[in-house]
């Protein structure tokens, strides 16, 4: 005996199991609400505020997930939100009517149809979503050439860099740079490229490497066509308008023909627009999307759609959007519960635009001499905020959250009480101004429509509109997760068990084979099977002999080879007591021919990878 | 000696995590759950649920030990008892400081769920 009794492990103050998942980002489609790992706000409330501090070792999730956020900001992402609230809206009213005694209503038809159809362009979608989150993550470097930076990478620059003193454009684009190459030849980020290669390739088993290996295949692909997609920014900005901005994927969901043939058509759609890529006068493209992107610079009230858009199908999209959305206006004889789901979902479904990227439960003190708070987080001071109008000072506990706005590139802080209601609403002082030209997205009958409004209105947003979107996000998840339980719930004991797992079967199936041909474009033809069949289930990893050393060798020389490295410079970034650089690619040569598919080389001293 | 926990989630876990808490944990003592929503678009992380007996927590702190190359150990792990109650705890041990780091890992997990220390550092 005599061992020494270790001591105690800490409790955490918080154990509500929300908070658990913090070990993993997340951005929600349905509400555009999101939660970035590894921000403290006791750390790092007041390095939100100045530019350039806020912690490297957020770089990488806050890129991923603002990804996410800015292609669910789209009329694709508003469509599927639509689809979705819409069904649980009709569902809670079967519920609450006939579930036990006749669940087969009319409504609950149209509500499994909006489901299938949500569930279904999400399956089809989501190896993209990854996909370009992954490529940004990895590979997407703006070039000083091309006129603008997606929005994504404005927020790096404006939270992780701090511009040069020099007055040439450059003084931005050198700090980005800068910032990105450490982030991606970081440990962290070779561990996590080296997970990326060990993920199923069955895309209905796992979106990511399906996703990134298609994103990336149709990257090289666009360079052939044209030098401009050489700026793989400029690129993603495309991908995500191709795949978010399409109006004929909006008129597939929203078509009123119900039904098997509803779904089909949307695989058959989807197919075809992945396809259809191939074919696109991809130089006219960038070329219109770099004047039109530098427009909305200039007046971020331009909305435009690609070259290759039809009109009509525009048109039509925006009508059926329009009407989609009459869905949640309170019509005669709807319960006061059912007006507030309502309302809820429309406010959920109009105000998409700000990303929480930080939350923290603090401790709220009322200053007596004002209409203020002081708010602590574990006895930590962090700030005074102003409050709002009608609250009613008490000591108390609270959730502090911050937002940034993607489209509009403002800040916004918000302070709730533990039922969620606002206490306060700050945003910064350089923000009054710029409110005064709030920029908001609206629904006309010609869908959704960004347009700048004056003073007066935004005076009013601010204290009313802006105050009544910015929920905490974890509340909106928590809303999420109980209507999806109860959307679960219905499916399970409905007639339409049978039929929605064969539908979420068939169109797993039709993924996998899409997938299978999109992420392989790049392996010798006559062995696409055969690789698929290797990579199905672990990914790269049977292709390296299932060897961690040569694993990391590939994630190592694939982000060298994203920023331009040559095989020389790379030595330093593999681990001395591992392999050379020269070892490595001889290895991975051999792996590369055994398996059919090309992986790394050397051309002139420099990397190029496949993956 | 039967424990008052049931079972411990890790989360976080990489695929490469999983692969290897897989080799070191018996069939049917671990299982992985994705805990995102449908419409959540997370990152490529899993949660390890462990069914808590003397070998899986002498197999955990093995897989925890691995990851250990600052000196410090630290992950956040939640408890489920028996009535489904859930409590998160941060584990800690910094292997730099510590004699027998492995022996107090073994040691703090062992607490966490209620078993007697000695009777699984004698397991091997």
């Amino acid at each position: 005996m005599g061992r020494k009794t270790p001591a105690p492990a800490k409790q955490d103050d918080d154990s509500r199991a929300h908070y658990f998942l913090g070990d993993r980002s997340w951005v929600n489609l349905l509400t555009n609400s999101a939660f970035i790992t590894g921000v403290d706000l006791r750390e790092h409330f007041a390095a939100f505020f100045a530019p350039g501090q806020f912690p490297r070792s957020c770089l990488s999730s806050f890129l991923h997930e603002a990804v996410h956020h800015w292609c669910f900001r789209s009329v694709v992402g508003h469509t599927l939100s639509i689809l979705e609230w819409r069904a649980r809206l009709r569902f809670g009213r079967n519920r609450l009517i006939h579930l036990w005694q006749a669940p087969v209503f009319a409504d609950f038809k149209a509500a499994f149809d909006d489901v299938m159809r949500f569930e279904t362009a999400l399956a089809l979608l989501r190896p993209i979503a990854e996909g370009l989150a992954l490529f940004a993550q990895y590979d997407v470097e703006p070039r000083p050439e091309t006129q603008i930076i997606s929005r994504p990478m404005q927020w790096i620059v404006h939270l992780f860099t701090t511009p040069e003193k020099d007055k040439t454009k450059h003084r931005l684009f050198r700090p980005l740079l800068v910032a990105l190459r450490k982030m991606r030849m970081s440990d962290a980020s070779i561990k996590a490229k080296a997970n990326l290669f060990l993920e199923p390739l069955r895309a209905s088993r796992s979106p990511y490497l399906s996703g990134y290996l298609t994103v990336k295949g149709m990257w090289r692909l666009a360079q052939r066509k044209t030098d401009r997609f050489l700026d793989a920014d400029l690129f993603y900005m495309f991908l995500r308008r191709y795949f978010y901005g399409d109006w004929g994927l909006v008129v597939r969901l929203l078509d009123k023909r119900r039904g098997p043939q509803g779904i089909a058509r949307l695989i058959e759609y989807f197919t075809e627009r992945l396809v259809s890529f191939a074919f696109l006068d991809l130089d006219a493209e960038a070329e219109l999307l770099d004047r039109l992107e530098q427009t909305r610079v200039e007046n971020p009230a331009a909305t435009f759609n690609l070259a290759s858009t039809d009109p009509k199908v525009v048109k039509k999209g925006q009508r059926l959007n329009f009407e989609a959305m009459k869905f949640f206006s309170p019509a005669a004889g709807d319960s006061e519960e059912v007006r507030l789901n309502k309302r809820m979902a429309e406010t959920m479904l109009t105000q998409r635009d700000l990303m929480s990227i930080g939350r923290a439960t603090v401790q709220i003190e009322p200053i007596k001499s004002r209409q203020a708070v002081r708010v602590s987080i574990r006895r930590k001071f962090i700030a005074e905020i102003q409050t709002v109008k009608g609250w009613k000072p008490k000591r108390q506990k609270g959730t502090l959250t911050l937002h940034i706005s993607l489209q509009g590139l403002f800040t916004v802080v918000a302070l709730t009480d533990n039922r969620g209601k606002l206490i306060a609403i700050a945003v910064p002082k350089d923000i009054e101004d710029l409110l005064g030209e709030e920029i908001v997205t609206v629904m006309t009958d010609k869908g959704l429509v960004t347009r700048k409004v004056g003073k007066e209105y935004a005076k009013w947003r601010k204290d009313d509109l802006l105050s009544r979107y910015v929920l905490d996000a974890s509340m909106l998840d928590e809303l999420e997760r109980l209507s999806n339980s109860q959307k679960q719930f219905l499916m399970e004991n409905s007639g339409y068990k049978q039929k929605y797992e064969s539908d979420i079967q068939s169109t797993s199936t039709a993924v996998d084979e899409i997938y299978r041909i999109t992420s392989l474009g790049w392996a010798d033809r006559d062995k696409v099977d055969t690789v698929y069949q290797t990579m199905a289930e672990e990914g790269l990893y049977p292709v390296l002999n299932r060897d961690p050393i040569l694993l990391n060798a590939l994630a190592t020389l694939s982000l060298a080879s994203s920023i331009g490295l040559s095989a020389e410079e790379a030595q330093e970034h593999l681990p001395p007591r591992d392999m050379t650089v020269s070892v490595a690619l001889q290895t991975l040569e051999k792996a590369a021919q055994d398996a059919g598919i090309p992986l790394v080389h050397s051309i002139d001293g420099y990397l190029a990878s496949y993956v | 000696m039967k424990s008052p926990i049931e079972a411990i989630r890790v989360p976080g876990l990489t695929r490469l995590d999983k692969l290897e808490l897989e080799k070191e944990l018996a069939p049917g003592s671990v299982t992985f759950k994705d805990e995102l929503s449908d419409a959540a678009h997370g990152e490529p992380l899993t949660t390890a649920v462990v069914i808590v007996s003397v070998v899986a927590i002498r197999a955990l702190a093995g897989w925890l030990m691995k990851d250990n190359e600052s000196g410090v150990i630290e992950k956040k792990v939640e408890t489920i008892d028996a009535k489904g109650k859930r409590r998160i705890t941060t584990l800690k041990v910094n292997t730099k400081s510590s004699r027998a780091p492995k022996a107090e890992v073994v040691g703090k997990l062992a607490q966490l769920v209620g078993i007697d220390a000695s009777l699984v550092q004698g397991i091997n």
